[in-house]
């Protein structure tokens, strides 16, 4: 048995950024998660609670498809967040703890191509996820819809139907066909990005999983706070609590800003451009959440 | 150009506040291409962090230490470097086989080459077999022979092995030893830390024996080993009448220190026993 060489790597001064490498580990991240058991769990319990909600039959229409938005809009944000903070947090410990961490980072590999394929792995995978949950969540709702139909038209075709049975069907439609859904899923789905990065960014330094997951929990908690604070910092009379509330606002991520469930089931109308401004500011925080977590790991002695 | 080269390498570490641990103090080795070097000391002596140091896993307290030229520091250092780490575990949900693609991958190779390679690498350290298992069920010596095919899949001129033959058996141990020495032939440098000292014996160049993070010691293997101002004959089939001739002509100018029949090792008795590999 001889051992062959392979193709011999070029002589060279320096290492440009992969973006190859970064896919090859955000590739290898999900497959990762994927095989945990874990994960199935908290689909499985996002998938029943979706599905469940069908069963929410009320006394009219407009509160049955309240609860079924209501219902699964929060678990997708439930299940997201959770996904997002507990399988980001286990993700460095265990490449310390299982010494991985060494042996791709001893390849030609930089530390920041290492933790961004992370991000991106956990980001892909929180995608898909959305995606199966958003699709469950429009067979529950097109299924409701069919039946609310039906009921309300009581055998009769659309256009023998009165005009009051008219204007419940288009008040069905214009609760099941919404666009603001879909407004609402995405910015679920951006809260989960910056949950990912801000949980890597904690990673970084935490000295266990468990330390990342009650950090998360905290700054999760005190989201509420953030918004409260953006509204106020500038109002405030002292120097020193202006700048605490700023501290506040830059601190922790606004980011009931990205969760839109209790103004779509009330029926408010959401704008493209709050839409717009609101994934730039969860992509700015992101981003600087993400470069901070990689200069932290830069320095870090592993 | 050394293969590495260290330079007044010297690391500390914080212990709270206050207090320090020098794990290594102003380390200077000059390991040439091709050499097999042997890194050896009691547990907490500074091997570990020497490889870490090499590796660019720590930041050196002062001092420097350069791979190929190429400070330990950069990315690029690591072009040409293969570790196999001390009780490597790798990702236990992929399969040999995904393993090995895994980390060729990293290293960019890539295609008709990286599957190629893949079926020469697992066939080298014995995994054939167990190419679709996941590496969840290997034994601890399987992970070791996988740790070191991903160690040698972008083929690297340096190979940094902590501890290659801990948990594996004998017969492995030697399979792991010969391809050292494989290794050797083919030209590459080969870092050993082990406590085996046999094998460093068999196999290494040159070592160094480390005692508190100093180099206590340094040297050709054989020279170190060997005792200059003392003769070994092996004869068979002497008569006894012959053997005290010899023994009266040695003591004629100089000093019989024993006399004994050679023995087998214990290695040889055991491959023998099981039939295994022999050992070059």
């Amino acid at each position: 048995m001889s051992l062959e060489a392979v193709q011999p790597m070029q002589e060279q001064d320096s290492l440009s950024f992969s973006p190859a490498r970064v896919w090859v580990i955000a590739t290898n991240t999900m497959t990762e998660v994927i095989r945990q058991k874990v994960l199935y769990v908290f689909i499985l319990f996002g998938l029943a609670l979706c599905g469940a909600s069908s069963f929410f039959t009320q006394f009219s229409f407009n509160e049955e498809l309240k609860s079924i938005i209501d219902t699964c809009l929060a678990a997708i944000k439930l299940l997201t967040a959770l996904i997002a903070v507990v399988g980001t947090a286990m993700l460095l410990p265990s490449e310390i703890e299982n010494r991985t961490i060494y042996t791709i980072l001893t390849k030609p590999v930089y530390r920041i191509e290492f933790l961004l394929g992370k991000v991106a792995g956990m980001s892909l995978l929180l995608f898909f996820v959305t995606i199966v949950m958003s699709v469950l969540f429009g067979a529950v709702l097109l299924l409701d819809e069919k039946a609310l139909v039906s009921h309300a038209l009581q055998g009769t075709s659309l256009l023998q139907a009165s005009d009051p049975v008219k204007q419940t069907i288009n008040a069905i439609y214009a609760q099941t066909r919404n666009p603001n859904l879909i407004k609402a899923i995405f910015l679920l789905y951006a809260q989960a990005v910056l949950l990912v990065s801000m949980t890597m960014m904690v990673s970084t330094f935490a000295t266990s999983s468990l330390f990342s997951i009650i950090i998360m929990l905290v700054i999760y908690m005190c989201a509420p706070l953030a918004t409260i604070a953006n509204e106020v910092w500038k109002s405030q009379p002292s120097i020193l609590g202006r700048v605490g509330l700023m501290f506040i606002s830059f601190c922790i991520p606004d980011l009931s800003s990205m969760t839109l469930v209790d103004d779509v089931v009330a029926g408010k109308h959401v704008l493209m451009s709050y839409v717009l401004s609101t994934t730039g500011y969860a992509a700015l925080y992101t981003l600087v959440v993400f470069a901070l977590g990689a200069f932290i790991f830069q320095e870090k002695e592993l | 150009m050394y293969a590495v080269e260290t330079k007044d390498l010297t690391k500390h570490f914080r212990i709270g506040l206050k207090r320090k641990v020098i794990a290594l103090d102003h380390l200077n080795l000059k390991i040439n291409e091709g050499e097999v070097y042997g890194l050896l000391g009691p547990n907490g002596s500074g091997k570990s962090t020497t490889l870490k140091l090499i590796l660019g896993l720590h930041q050196p307290t002062e001092g420097e230490a350069t791979v190929f030229g190429r400070s330990s520091e950069t990315v690029v250092s690591r072009l040409h470097v293969g570790l196999l780490p001390e009780n490597p575990y790798f990702y236990r949900y992929l399969n040999g086989e995904e393993t090995l693609r895994f980390y060729g991958k990293l290293c960019r190779v890539t295609g008709p080459a990286l599957e190629r390679k893949i079926d020469e690498i697992l066939e080298l350290v014995g995994l054939s077999q167990s190419r679709h298992r996941r590496l969840a069920g290997y034994s601890k010596g399987m992970l070791q022979r996988i740790g070191l095919g991903q160690a040698m899949i972008h083929d690297p001129k340096l190979l940094l092995l902590d501890e290659p033959t801990a948990g594996v058996d004998p017969e492995g141990s030697i399979d792991i030893r010969n391809l050292i020495i494989k290794l050797k032939k083919m030209g590459k440098t080969v870092i050993l830390c082990s406590h085996l000292l046999s094998q460093v014996q068999d196999v290494c160049d040159r070592i160094s024996i480390l005692r508190y993070g100093k180099k206590v010691l340094e040297g050709n293997v054989k020279e170190l080993l060997s005792k200059k101002d003392q003769f070994q004959f092996i004869a068979s089939g002497l008569s006894e009448q012959d053997k005290r001739a010899v023994e009266e002509l040695i003591s004629r100018s100089g000093k019989l220190e024993s006399t004994s029949h050679p023995t087998s090792t214990l290695e040889d008795l055991y491959m023998e026993s099981v039939g295994g590999t022999k050992i070059i």
